[in-house]
């Protein structure tokens, strides 16, 4: 029984090493044309040039803004909860948030088309389907998810912190500012980097509301591609092409941005930490 | 300052919940309004089977899996190791399901060179699936596994029971709260993606699932490819009904997780 134990866990942490190695492999094609900085920084035109900085630019525009959007929603709205007793009222509340977590990433994109799309059309004079639209609705998405971890975080705060403050003559204003926030630095920097991560690695809502230009965005209204999208759209395409393999070395960038994020989300959870 | 910094905090949370629950009220009435206005929901049947398959399957093939990993994790595997496992499984955890759907279809074409007839498919796409919920297991039975009380793993090495015995007799049984959490968020987790199956087989239209080596329809993907290129009125009505029903599916799975563990926790005192 134990080597049948052994073989399972070697086989399940071998997939991440696998997911690396086989991007790298398929991509591989793709390096021996082009040089690494003209992938990374050069043009997309599928007849001469592979380059994905525009994607690489539309998947930061698209999520940097977004996860910032998401973090302002999520620290008032954990604020608010924080602040509420414990009842009918803050038990829905919990509930609701995380329920608000297990809505298909595929929903908010369609709500977005039928909701957000329209609204972007009517004050600006393009199609609707561009960056702000894609942001709007990426903010929506990513802040359950924080407010889940912000909450974790901020429950474990003491209780006797607040009575303090209370004792002194401070509001829960004063509290929630000068105590509850500084002591929990490291859990809201958490809970921003697994917000960006969510936003980069996002596929629907680009996909289906920034309008996917590969040309390089210049304002919020021009339609965009993210890695992710890239992807999802060239992958019907034609699989010898050297285009093709393009939409693997998005998959190992997007991999190694994992890894980024989650190596500075260690090292602000080491350094912010309390004592 | 303060004030009106706690002020503003209060309006945002005040106008989030509002936003939300207007939005999924909208979606709500949409769908009713849709279903009242009989709108082809004929269509959606064959895409809730593949959905349903869906889970099923890679709920199967990440379970047994999940577990071992994580028993031999906790009992059985040096410091080293359990750390390897801890690693990749958060790695794996944040990795971008496109990423793993990528991941699934190299693997096929791997295989393509010597299986030729193989394609997307639904055991391709609910084996890929199962890599993308297997940190949910993972994870759920390690925490269940580590909680169990001191005493009682003392208590039974005392009464002469050997490891195996109180892994099967004491820890699994005290863990099941927790893997049962693990498998409704994995369920969820598996009905609800859609970049995964749009890399490995998942079609617009194929009809009901007869076969595991063949394409398949599923909700999510409808729901994708249907608010590109509906026709009318009933077809979009489809749609708010088809993102209804996934929404029920996953906040039910999610609120089973929720309230289970809440149970298992009191169970703990009552044995």
């Amino acid at each position: 029984m134990r080597v049948l134990l052994l073989l399972s866990a070697i086989l399940s942490s071998f997939v991440v090493g696998a997911i690396l190695l086989f991007l790298s492999y398929f991509s591989a094609p793709l390096l021996e044309r082009d040089a690494l900085t003209n992938i990374l920084l050069g043009e997309w035109n599928p007849d001469a040039s592979y380059g994905l900085a525009p994607m690489i630019a539309g998947t930061l525009y698209i999520s940097i803004p977004a996860s910032l959007l998401a973090f302002v929603i999520a620290l008032s709205s954990a604020m608010g909860m924080d602040s509420l007793a414990a009842g009918v009222l803050r038990r829905f509340l919990e509930a609701f948030f995380s329920i608000l977590t297990s809505i298909p990433t595929v929903v908010y994109a369609f709500l977005g088309v039928m909701l957000v799309v329209p609204m972007v059309r009517r004050v600006s004079d393009t199609s609707g389907y561009c960056i702000l639209s894609a942001v709007v609705v990426l903010s929506l998405l990513v802040s359950p998810t924080m407010i889940l971890y912000m909450r974790e975080s901020f429950r474990n705060t003491p209780k006797e912190l607040r009575t303090a403050v209370y004792a002194l003559g401070g509001e829960e204003a004063a509290y929630q500012r000068r105590v509850l926030l500084p002591y929990n630095r490291a859990g809201m920097a958490v809970a921003y980097m697994m917000g960006l991560a969510r936003a980069l690695g996002d596929t629907m809502v680009a996909l289906m509301l920034a309008g996917n230009s590969s040309k390089m965005p210049s304002s919020p209204f021009d339609g965009a591609r993210s890695l992710t999208s890239h992807i999802a759209l060239l992958f019907a395409g034609d699989y010898d092409s050297v285009e093709f393999r393009s939409i693997f070395a998005s998959g190992v960038i997007l991999f190694l941005s994992t890894l980024l994020i989650l190596g500075i989300s260690a090292l602000l959870k080491r350094g912010l930490s309390n004592g | 300052m303060d004030r009106l910094f706690f002020l503003t905090a209060r309006v945002l949370f005040f106008l989030t919940v509002v936003l939300f629950l207007s939005i999924l009220a909208y979606l709500f009435f949409e769908a009713v309004e849709a279903y009242m206005a009989d709108s082809s929901i004929d269509g959606l049947y064959p895409a809730l089977s593949g959905s349903v398959s869906l889970v099923l399957l890679s709920v199967l093939f990440a379970f047994p899996l999940g577990v071992a990993t994580a028993v031999y994790a906790e009992l059985y595997a040096g410091a080293l190791f359990a750390r390897v496992v801890d690693i990749s499984f958060s790695i794996l955890a944040a990795t971008p399901s496109i990423v793993i759907g990528l991941f699934g279809f190299s693997t096929l074409l791997l295989l393509h060179r010597y299986f030729p007839e193989l394609r997307g498919s639904l055991l391709c796409a609910s084996v890929t699936l199962s890599v993308l919920i297997l940190p949910y297991i993972v994870k759920s039975v390690q925490r269940g596994l580590r909680e169990t009380p001191g005493e009682y793993i003392s208590m039974a090495y005392a009464l002469g029971a050997s490891k195996e015995d109180i892994l099967v007799r004491v820890m699994l049984p005290h863990a099941v709260g927790h893997i049962k959490r693990g498998v409704f968020l994995a369920i969820a987790r598996s009905a609800e993606d859609t970049a995964v199956i749009m890399l490995t087989g998942a079609v617009a239209s194929y009809g009901f699932v007869d076969a595991l080596l063949s394409p398949f329809e599923a909700l999510p993907f409808h729901i994708y490819y249907m608010s590109a290129s509906y026709a009318d009125e009933s077809e979009l009505g489809a749609i708010y009904i088809s993102a209804t029903m996934l929404i029920a599916l996953s906040s039910l799975f999610i609120y089973l997780s929720g309230a289970l563990s809440e149970r298992a926790k009191g169970r703990v005192w009552s044995v």
